[in-house]
């Protein structure tokens, strides 16, 4: 069956869960039957950015990762960027439902997001076109790093569960799915690790004091804006009115070679080499956080056994 | 699945042609095949186009109603992609096969279209948090011979570009209703600014070089592609990696600095097109 994946807007009569959002409009509502005027004046419902507090522009969030958490998966991993939580499980490489012969393994990817992840209205079961997106940008991240040829016959499925979305969601999934495969003991030539940049407007245009200097205005026949990159952004900063654009990398480490890049938004050259480079250096730091991680793991196992 | 069609000995011989900077089809590595536009040939839309790139044939229609808009943006228009690769272009487009470039083809459409805030929306807004333009972008690729990201954006910036909206009076009726008055003035339509809206420009790693534009045989040769939305402003709006083998850090850098001389090259020259057109018809 041909499934429509376009999005279309939702029905007037929806109201968004979000309260805030919720109580301007019923706000709005009363001032606008209160004035009896045509023009309703427009309001900015997403707010502009607080500047970070806890964390420096070039700083990660807290990063937990375990490997081993589905037993009955072959391979699994769990990660939390604070309140970004992913799940990951990997099942194979197993025979091929199916009796044709192909030489190298099929390698397929299922990003979920859990009904309650986001923030506003439940998500439904069925996969959204996002959700699609997300698992051909997954898939084109990883599938690079395995040796496919190896496993002839076979087919490796990567199912991930996203269970609580606070930024950076393509980053944990590539990160744990990679963790996963690792754990599964499949060939890989690198483990793939990720990292995601943003480009923010800066508030302090006025006084021209850019106290944040890691990326500079943008050049050319662009409007002058001044704009400074943060490393890792939460949902609150991707979402934000003030973000110009974001930055994803997936890049294998000790080959040197990125394997997905996606940008979004618009942004100068300047402020987009800025961000690459940032997400480049970021990939490092979190490709040494995974090989620690999988080194204590499998000490733990090893250990078990000989108890 | 791409069905194989080159022998292995077909594909050296591109590759060497790359790496020596001539292409089968004589071009150079950063040379664009000549593309064809027709606007305005589909009548129940209300903005049209149709791009033929060598064997690449996409028609892009676009289609508008009015509903409620999206409470975070409410002065603000929507667009809505949709990309249908007709079984008949290419036996890779059938079944399930097609759903998966469908998806990947109207994504980075949105991506560089939509997402990257680049085309001023407000221009679809009839009356902020109550009613706006809905744009429908239906694009159908009849044959394809390379380098459908390009064209379809190319199409996509022609067809809006074409569009045209009745202009819409509010007037205040009874009872805090609202009464509309669409203009039945042929002259008085409203078109859209379509200054900011970038286009794509696909570069494609063979060997150790990159092409643009590559047709559907080099396609076959791939090992990495980058499709880069670039705009007039000369600012990035998108950037999208596809394909299998990875690009290092260094490349990625003097692919984006193509994309920007080659993506400027084109927009200022359709410009001149689009511009003449519009006088024309006028």
């Amino acid at each position: 069956m041909k499934i429509d994946f376009r999005v279309t807007n939702p029905i007037a009569t929806s109201i968004p869960l979000d309260y805030k959002i919720y109580k301007q409009q019923q706000e709005q509502q009363k001032q606008n039957e209160q004035q009896q005027t045509i023009s309703v004046p427009v309001t900015t419902t997403s707010e502009p950015i607080k500047k970070r507090t806890n964390r420096s522009e070039e700083q990660f969030r807290q990063i937990f990762m375990k490997t081993g958490v589905v037993s009955q998966a072959s391979g699994s991993a769990y990660i939390e960027i604070e309140n970004t939580k992913v799940i990951c499980s990997v099942h194979g490489p197993r025979a091929s439902p199916k009796t044709e012969l192909f030489e190298s393994a099929k390698f397929s990817c299922e990003l979920k997001f859990a009904s309650f992840a986001r923030p506003g209205e439940r998500i439904d079961y069925m996969e959204s076109a996002k959700e699609k997106d997300l698992s051909i940008n997954l898939r084109q991240s990883i599938i690079g790093a395995i040796r496919l040829e190896k496993y002839p016959k076979t087919v490796i499925d990567v199912y991930v569960m996203v269970l609580n979305d606070d930024g950076g969601v393509l980053v944990a999934a590539i990160t744990a799915a990679s963790m996963a495969l690792a754990d599964a003991g499949v060939e890989m030539y690198d483990m793939v690790s990720a990292c995601s940049s943003i480009c923010i407007r800066n508030q302090s245009i006025s006084n021209g004091s850019n106290g944040s200097g890691s990326g500079n205005g943008s050049s050319g026949a662009a409007p002058k804006v001044q704009s400074s990159i943060l490393l890792d952004p939460t949902l609150q900063e991707e979402e934000s009115k003030d973000s110009l654009g974001c930055v994803v990398v997936a890049k294998m480490p000790s080959l040197n070679e990125i394997t997905q890049i996606i940008q979004t938004g618009e942004l100068s050259y300047n402020n987009t080499i800025d961000g690459i480079d940032l997400c480049i250096d970021g990939c490092d730091k979190i490709y040494s956080i995974m090989k620690q991680n999988l080194i204590s793991s499998l000490e733990k196992q090893v250990s078990k056994k000989l108890e | 699945m791409v069905i194989q069609s080159l022998s292995p000995s077909e594909i050296y011989f591109i590759q060497q042609g790359v790496e020596n900077n001539l292409r089968n089809d004589g071009r150079t590595r950063l040379d664009y095949r000549p593309f064809e536009l027709d606007i305005g040939e589909i009548s129940h839309a209300v903005g049209s186009s149709r791009i033929i790139l060598a064997d690449t044939h996409i028609l892009v229609g676009i289609k508008a109603d009015i509903s409620a808009p999206d409470p975070l943006t409410p002065n603000k228009g929507s667009l809505t992609f949709s990309v249908d690769c007709c079984p008949s272009a290419s036996p890779e487009y059938e079944g399930k096969g097609a759903d998966y470039i469908n998806i990947e083809l109207a994504k980075q459409l949105e991506r560089v279209m939509k997402d990257s805030n680049s085309m001023d929306l407000g221009g679809l807004c009839i009356m902020p948090g109550k009613y706006c333009w809905n744009l429908y972008i239906d694009a159908i690729v009849l044959d394809s011979g390379g380098n459908l990201f390009d064209a379809l954006s190319i199409g996509v910036r022609a067809a809006l570009a074409n569009t045209r909206l009745p202009t819409i009076r509010i007037t205040q009726g009874e009872y805090s209703t609202v009464d509309f008055e669409v203009s039945d003035d042929p002259e008085a339509m409203q078109s859209l600014d379509i200054d900011g809206v970038p286009i794509n420009v696909t570069l494609t790693t063979i060997g150790n070089q990159f092409v643009v534009d590559c047709s559907g045989e080099e396609e076959q040769c791939m090992d990495a592609r980058m499709t880069i939305g670039v705009n007039k402003r000369g600012n990035i709006c998108g950037i999208q990696k596809g394909g299998v083998a990875g690009i290092d850090a260094h490349t990625i850098n003097q692919m984006i600095l193509a994309a920007k001389q080659v993506g400027s090259e084109i927009l200022k020259t359709m410009d001149n097109v689009l511009k003449d057109h519009h006088i024309a018809t006028k």
